[in-house]
């Protein structure tokens, strides 16, 4: 039987399809590209929630726009445009968050030695999460201000309404119950990152 | 700088790194950011799994997007504007129980008293029965609108505007004649059964006619044109000209009425001899491979595209035999 060979990329044949706006040709380049763009977004900002609301409004906008699509745009390239203002507003966010500066300095006090073992950033942000939430809320909600948040005591004390000095105390209280419900985990890299919250 | 990026993605960025990556993202602009970015993702070859539900959370979120922005601009102002009045009407389940999503529904809008026309619209993968208040039936398909005036709609005539795509099936009533207008173009028709293709996008409307009679008419134009059944009349909109050919039975465009061809885990060969039967043509594949399993929908209206699906799917070539 004589079979003809198709060696070419399904690619152009798809697009041409989604433009005359075809949902099968959508749904095939979305099996095609969802899942690199997954990982890439992943990658950038560290949050899986994020990562998948910037993957899904990507290719909201490619059925959107999908008559604009020329014919020669490589889907790659026009994945990367409409989904470019969330992609860098992303990465903007995770470089100058507080808990990400955490999380280098917690995986430079690991060292290359225990690099097998250690938490990934979401992993690294649910532990702190959950310690935080073993401690009494208004201890808590002061710390991820001061920390997290990057507020400064005065402007916590203003915001909720305390002393400045009252904050102080609760900071100090919270910073110790934190390290001792982290060291009952055993975490004792976050422990050591904690000695740099000394205030 | 390309460098600095690279380490952060790789989870290599020691705390002085970080420090210059700040330092770097504060004074760079965004589109410099974004060069770096789009080089790094056109080469990047890593992935990562996806939520099962999200080619189906995709479509919730396409068909919530485009209602919203529909809505929109039903909300434009002309002069006073009144609550789009909405009422989900039946579920689609019973009329079209093929399609992939079951969410599918259809909405009335009182749109506006000013002009008062009632409209019907169907979105993304939605599908639609409408019976009109003569008892006309309309089988609406994804991205079209119906819409009329109820004052023109009575009893002395019949007016409906259309967009898209949809099987019409016409209550016979000689005394009200059912005018659709379609851009430049109108439809007369007496009692009559037809498929109408009246795309945005496509340069062409096309019409083929099952049963009874209709005149076509152009705007600014006296003429005429006569369809008859097993006819099909195509509109050039750039042109304004009709031409009326005989149908063909294979590959006629209105088989998306009967739906999609739906498979789960039959054997490829009697996947293809479906497709053979539906698009009327004869195909050549490896027949070792006639007994691997298919599971999927293939589209009734587009043999290229049903093809692919299953060359894709299983890894196979498929020639059509001339």
């Amino acid at each position: 039987m004589n079979i003809e060979r198709l060696h070419s990329s399904p690619e152009p044949l798809l697009l041409d399809m989604l433009r005359r706006g075809s949902t099968h040709a959508f749904d095939e380049l979305y099996r095609l590209y969802a899942r690199r763009l997954m990982g890439f977004c992943i990658q950038l900002c560290r949050s899986r929630e994020d990562a998948e609301e910037i993957v899904q409004d990507a290719f909201v906008q490619l059925w959107r726009h999908r008559e604009q699509i020329r014919q020669t745009d490589s889907l790659r390239a026009f994945l990367f445009t409409t989904a470019r203002n969330k992609i860098i507003n992303a990465y903007r966010t995770l470089a100058s968050s507080a808990t990400y500066e955490d999380y280098i300095d917690y995986l430079d006090a690991l060292g290359e030695e225990e690099a097998g073992g250690r938490f990934s950033y979401e992993e690294f942000v649910q532990q702190l999460d959950e310690a935080l939430g073993e401690l009494p809320p208004a201890q808590a909600r002061i710390l991820r201000l001061s920390r997290l948040e990057d507020m400064s005591n005065k402007d916590i004390a203003s915001h909720l309404g305390l002393s400045e000095q009252t904050v102080k105390n609760q900071l100090s209280l919270g910073l110790r119950s934190l390290r001792s419900k982290l060291s009952e985990r055993g975490y004792l890299a976050i422990l050591f990152l904690l000695s740099l919250w000394d205030f | 700088m390309r460098n600095l990026i690279q380490r952060q993605l790789r989870g290599e960025l020691s705390p002085a790194q970080l420090e210059e990556l700040r330092q770097y993202l504060e004074q760079s602009s965004d589109e410099d950011l974004a060069e770096h970015l789009e080089a790094l993702w056109m080469s990047y070859e890593g992935e990562s799994e996806l939520n099962p539900d999200g080619l189906e959370r995709l479509h919730r979120a396409i068909n919530a997007e485009q209602e919203e922005r529909a809505t929109a601009e039903q909300l434009q102002p002309t002069n006073a504007t009144r609550p789009v009045q909405r009422y989900l009407l039946w579920a689609a389940a019973a009329l079209v129980p093929l399609l992939l999503l079951l969410n599918v529904y259809q909405w009335w809008r009182g749109a506006n008293y000013e002009t008062g026309a009632i409209a019907m619209t169907t979105e993304y993968r939605q599908r639609s029965s409408i019976t009109l208040p003569d008892g006309s039936r309309v089988l609406l398909n994804e991205h079209s609108q119906l819409s009329y005036r109820p004052e023109d709609f009575g009893l002395d005539k019949r007016s409906v505007r259309f967009e898209g795509e949809a099987y019409f099936d016409v209550a016979s009533d000689a005394k009200r004649p059912f005018v659709l207008q379609q851009g430049n173009l109108s439809i007369r028709v007496l009692g009559t059964r037809f498929h109408l293709r009246a795309l945005d996008n496509e340069p062409y409307v096309r019409i083929d006619l099952d049963e009874g009679r209709v005149a076509l008419g152009v705007s600014g134009q006296k003429e005429e044109v006569y369809l008859r059944p097993q006819e099909y009349a195509v509109y050039d909109k750039t042109k304004h000209s009709i031409e009326v050919h005989e149908s063909q039975q294979a590959g006629s465009d209105k088989a998306w009425i009967q739906g999609e061809l739906v498979f789960t885990d039959v054997p490829l060969s009697s996947v293809l001899s479906a497709i053979e039967k539906r698009y009327g043509v004869s195909l050549e594949y490896d027949a070792q491979r006639g007994r691997s399993l298919f599971t999927g929908t293939l589209p009734e209206d587009n043999l290229p595209e049903a093809l692919e699906i299953v060359r894709r799917a299983m890894g196979i070539e498929i020639k059509i035999k001339q």
